[in-house]
């Protein structure tokens, strides 16, 4: 009797995992995202504050160093430590500028959650849509790929129109790299080059 | 005529077998760079030159309301070709929903000039025999940039003449055919362009290199349209969790 107990509890605790972590993933999205959009819409913040504030959470909500490794393609494998640091540095930098320079543009959306498809343990999809705001004429669908490191659920790329943007972001940056032979500090310079108040010196 | 179908059967082969081979490929190789890269300026020039003046002015001159009667017309024009391309798919509900759309556009919409449609709540979908083709399994090929008509690939190129016989225009008579095809490929052409006008500007800006990008996009979008938006989780790339520093 205990050992069917055992059984039963050790399958179902099996069958269960995968459910919480995809759970996990569409709360992540929920709380995150919103938490977000909160500070882009709170009147009370002045601009800095306000830039200040929406970095912080978007650095908690993705992971730069994966996806930095990422979008470096076979070339993360061939790079030294010292310039993989200093890409993602670039990286990390460019991205949020992207991202400065667009947020006066939303602040009012709501997100609402579909449902989550998990690909394997630790790795799922979020399919949401943003609506109200900046797009409130044309909702806009969007998926986020969560993936759990060090037990933390992560936002490592979003599909927004059929276009996956880690991916794109790699398709660019090895472009980038393979006709410079090779080298990844020529990545680094060109993020660099784009980016207003570039700190990163090679 | 029969050489040109001898021709056709055998691309299609070499294409199928292509496509079984690197179905489930992530990247697609580019070995027609050279060519392509002088085909994207060339309609890089083009564009800066003749489109983007073109269709500035067309959106000067041509009230917003008419634009978009304009824009629902070809949409419309097109749905035989949507149609018949959700029937070899065998989407037999898009399908449904493109006939039902067609029908309503077309009397109640007053010739497909207004979308009474989608007021209905019937979205509307692109299909084209390209696409069927991936769906049978036929691999894309290698990627292309035509002139004027930009990216593509080998696939979707060989998918537009069969798209051809699917519309009705082609079997119409006209007293000058040309004139009125040449007049319907310009407007159409010129309104498609005046609406991409903020993103294409938008890509371009942000662009590392504006060529690898509108080939990654192309390739992620056509994907996304050859599935309906419907993910294969598999064909997804891994993260490499591990080796974070």
């Amino acid at each position: 009797m205990r050992l069917m107990f055992l059984i039963i509890f050790s399958v179902s605790t099996l069958l269960a995992k995968p459910l919480i972590a995809s759970e996990e993933a569409m709360h992540f999205v929920q709380e995150k995202v919103n938490r977000v959009l909160d500070v882009l819409a709170d009147p009370s913040m002045d601009e800095n504050k306000r830039i200040k504030e929406f970095e912080n959470e978007i650095l908690q909500i993705a992971d730069v160093n994966v996806i930095a490794r990422f979008v470096l393609g076979p070339y993360a494998a061939k790079a030294s430590p010292a310039q993989v640091t200093l890409f993602t540095r670039a990286f990390q930098d460019y991205a949020l500028g992207v991202y400065r320079s667009e947020l006066d543009d939303f602040g009012h959306e709501v997100i609402q959650i579909h449902e989550t498809k998990e690909r394997k343990p630790g790795d799922s999809i979020v399919y949401t849509t943003i609506a109200g705001g900046a797009v409130k004429n044309k909702p806009r669908e969007i998926k986020w790929r969560i993936i759990t490191i060090n037990n933390e659920p992560r936002v490592v790329d979003i599909e927004i129109s059929g276009v996956w943007i880690s991916q794109h972001q790699r398709a660019e940056i090895t472009g980038v790299i393979a006709r410079n032979g090779g080298n990844i500090n020529a990545a680094t310079k060109m993020l660099c080059a784009q980016t207003t108040g570039c700190k990163v010196t090679g | 005529m029969v050489w040109r179908l001898f021709r056709f059967l055998v691309l299609f082969f070499f294409l199928w077998v292509g496509g079984c081979a690197s179905q489930n490929s992530q990247t697609h190789g580019d070995p027609l760079e050279p060519f392509n890269r002088a085909m994207f300026d060339l309609n890089t020039n083009l564009d800066k030159t003749i489109l983007i003046p073109v269709s500035k002015t067309y959106m000067a001159i041509t009230p917003k309301p008419a634009r978009n009667g304009l824009r629902n017309f070809f949409q419309n024009l097109r749905s035989p070709v949507v149609l018949a391309n959700d029937i070899l798919q065998g989407e037999w509900a898009r399908a449904g929903n493109t006939l039902s759309r067609f029908a309503l556009n077309s009397t109640v919409g007053i010739g497909g000039l207004f979308d009474v449609a989608k007021a209905e709540g019937m979205e509307r979908h692109k299909e084209d025999f390209g696409q069927t083709m991936a769906v049978t399994g036929i691999g894309p090929g290698p990627y292309l940039v035509l002139p004027i008509l930009g990216p593509s690939s080998l696939r979707a190129t060989i998918g537009r003449f069969p798209d051809h016989f699917f519309a009705p225009l082609t079997y119409t008579r006209f007293d000058d055919k040309n004139t009125f095809t040449t007049t319907k490929r310009v407007l159409k052409f010129t309104d498609k362009r005046s609406r991409s006008l903020q993103s294409v500007n938008k890509m371009r800006e942000s662009a590392f290199d504006e060529y690898t990008s509108v080939r990654d996009l192309y390739w992620q979008t056509r994907a996304s349209a050859i599935t309906n938006g419907k993910d294969n989780l598999e064909d997804l790339p891994d993260f490499n969790v591990g080796t974070v520093q």
